[in-house]
């Protein structure tokens, strides 16, 4: 769980998402590794590193909800 | 300026009030100048544009209420361009502009300028607007090309970049862009009433500077944000926690035949919301998708047509809400997918379908039926025989909206997410070869309901210049409007045309073997051809059959509906007035369907009713 600078060239004008909810990834991101699986992911900062267990509390605690 | 105040130490509710109106009325100007100074209708008379003031983070604290559809953009693409730019790369007298739908942009033609206002030195705020430029090129004139298959079909895309450097224009950068818009003088003028725009906003922020400091004024921010956050918790924790879930879907995506699927959850938990449309489709290959901000906006805009509508409209509002669109979905498109109708025809699906179908399990009193969810764009060039100069243009139809708990849909509004208004047929006539042969309401089409759907619009146009390429890109031609609470659904779109000297319409799927009937580009008519567009109504709101009789022969009388759906739809026995039974055919009230002393059948209206529900005569 850390902050990473977003590292692009001046002529690299892709852009890159936030892996929880979508939005926009600019500058620098946060990262975390998922509990379950081990994969790590991209994330806007803390607040969406929290939307991501939520999630997943709510998804076991409601299957197919 | 000089003579700055010592900041302020907090300030109460009601000066926080009057700062926030003055800050609406900063937006509300640089509305008008903008109104006042474009060149292109679809600013001068469509209104659709946006304009902002944001604290020196690049937060908005307010923006005038003029394009709701714009609130994602307003919210995210100056935080984004000063990130992405660096605030340390901002000076006095830069202007950036951009319209890039994968940074914050809502699709191509939107263009958002923001401009930094600098007091003694220090950044002290922003201001900004974003609004529709009628043409960037790309495949089709009018910039809404239909079947579109990557971004790079859609028009010139530009990264955050600056405009105007200490205010000199950046010459390279106007002749890049203006190069590539088929009507480059209309941009030019554009482009500069959102410039005239700010500058009206850099003068009045820096007035309240000046009254206030940066800091003083920057922390009365702070206070706005928190005010909006506040209200916005206290209206969701009145909710009861849940999931509630709904889903409907873009018919088409003009380049197969099939449908994609929205799915959306909302899940509430004590003060906070999450929109989750996760379970959605992947990205269609047609220009249907949505970047994020436009989900976001939609979100925003279905639960604020319900909640919180006195909240002020700025960056606070989103702190308690989470919205779950991830890229690749129809829901939040990735590179290089084309996206221009995802503002236009995705955004209404999903405000609805929160609006509508979810909110209503829980709000039933707020919602209302679906309207015609389609901003029907109809987009037209070629050269003008009058001058031979290039035009072209963008235009949106009105059509109805939805029956709600309290009164009927609006008739002829433009589609509930956009405050747009349409084209007048004057200025159709006097700016483009077109003739009109009708504009009107498209009566006894309303989704039936205890209240009625609001009616569409049928309009006839003429082509008077040899040649026109024209395209288009709308919904509901396949599934109707939906009803809400047993209302009935709303009448469907119809895009036709008749070959010259024809009086037999066909679809423009039919007369051109095209993929889809709503979204296509490119077709050239010729003159003597003739347009017909038909927007659709509004669903309706509860049981016909509850409707008040009297409304029923009203909407007799203003042709609204006729006299045997009065009888075969809501069970109003109308006796008197005329015998024929046909509703208007102006929409101006004339109709002779009740004329004279018409009047309701009380007893034969009951018994009616009563064999309608029982089903026993």
């Amino acid at each position: 769980m850390a902050w990473h600078d977003l590292d692009k060239s001046w002529h690299d004008t892709t852009v890159d998402y936030c892996d929880v909810c979508g939005n926009l990834l600019i500058a620098r991101y946060w990262s975390f590794v998922e509990p379950v699986g081990g994969e790590t992911r991209r994330c806007c900062d803390e607040s969406c590193e929290r939307l991501f267990h939520r999630l997943r509390r709510i998804e076991e605690s409601a299957p197919g909800s | 300026m000089t003579g700055t105040p010592p900041p302020m130490a907090g300030i109460d509710r009601v000066g926080l009030t009057l700062l926030y109106k003055r800050v609406r009325n900063i937006c509300d100007e640089m509305a008008f100048a903008m109104m006042r100074t474009a060149y292109s209708p679809i600013f001068s008379e469509g209104l659709d544009f946006s304009t902002l003031v944001l604290d020196r983070r690049g937060r908005l604290i307010a923006t005038a209420g003029i394009n709701p559809a714009m609130l994602g953009a307003s919210l995210y693409a100056a935080t984004w361009i000063i990130r992405e730019v660096g605030p340390e790369n901002f000076a006095d007298g830069d202007v950036f502009v951009h319209n890039d739908p994968y940074r914050g942009g809502s699709h191509l033609p939107e263009h958002m300028m923001v401009a930094p206002i600098y007091h003694d030195g220090e950044l002290a705020a922003f201001v900004g607007n974003i609004a529709h430029l009628a043409e960037i090129g790309g495949m089709a004139p009018g910039s809404f090309a239909a079947t579109a298959t990557d971004i790079f079909q859609e028009g010139l895309r530009i990264p955050p970049t600056k405009l105007f450097d200490r205010g000199e224009p950046v010459r390279d950068i106007w002749r890049i862009m203006l190069a590539n818009h088929r009507t480059p003088d209309n941009s030019w003028g554009d482009l500069h009433a959102m410039l005239g725009s700010l500058r009206v906003g850099e003068r009045r922020v820096g007035g309240l500077i000046a009254e206030r400091g940066i800091e003083g004024l920057n922390e009365a921010f702070e206070q706005i944000l928190d005010y909006a956050e506040a209200y916005m918790r206290s209206e969701i924790a009145g909710l009861p926690d849940g999931i509630y879930t709904g889903e409907d879907c873009m018919e088409d995506d003009g380049v197969s035949d099939r449908s994609y699927w929205i799915r959306s959850r909302i899940i509430i938990e004590g003060d906070e919301l999450i929109f989750d449309y996760s379970r959605s489709d992947e990205q269609a290959i047609g220009p249907i998708n949505a970047p994020y901000v436009v989900t976001l906006s939609a979100s925003l805009n279905g639960l604020l047509y319900v909640l919180a509508r006195d909240v002020p409209v700025n960056a606070g509002i989103v702190r308690p809400i989470k919205v779950v669109a991830p890229a690749g979905t129809i829901t939040c498109v990735r590179l290089p997918g084309p996206c221009v109708g995802g503002q236009t025809e995705f955004q209404p699906r999903i405000m609805e379908l929160v609006l509508g179908q979810i909110l209503s399990q829980i709000l039933p009193e707020r919602a209302a039926a679906a309207s015609g969810n389609t901003s029907l764009n109809f987009l037209f060039g070629g050269t003008d025989p009058r001058n031979g100069e290039y035009y072209a243009h963008y235009h949106f139809e009105g059509m109805g909206w939805g029956g709600r708990a309290t009164s009927d849909g609006n008739s002829a509004q433009i589609v509930p997410h956009a405050n747009c208004r349409n084209t007048p047929v004057e200025i159709f006539e006097t700016k483009w070869p077109w003739v009109h042969e009708e504009y009107r309401l498209n009566d006894d089409t309303g989704g039936a309901g205890r209240n009625r759907g609001g009616l569409g619009v049928r309009r006839v146009m003429e082509v008077a210049g040899d040649v026109i390429t024209v395209s288009a890109l709308s919904e509901r031609m396949k599934r109707s409007p939906w009803g809400l609470f047993g209302g009935r659904d709303g009448s469907r779109t119809a895009l036709e045309v008749a070959p010259a000297g024809s009086e037999t319409y066909e679809t423009f799927q039919e007369a051109f073997g095209l993929v889809s009937p709503s979204k296509f580009a490119n077709i050239r008519l010729r003159r003597g051809d003739r347009v017909r567009i038909t927007s659709p109504s509004g669903g309706g709101y509860g049981d016909p059959l509850e409707r008040d009789p009297a409304k029923v022969l009203a909407d007799v009388e203003l042709g609204f509906v006729s006299r045997a759906s009065a009888e075969s739809v809501y069970g109003v026995v109308i006796a008197g007035g005329s015998a024929t039974g046909d509703s208007g055919q102006d929409g101006s009230g004339s109709g002779d369907g009740a004329a004279g002393d018409a009047a309701v059948d009380e007893a034969a209206t009951a018994e009616l009713r009563r064999v309608m529900r029982d089903g026993v005569a």
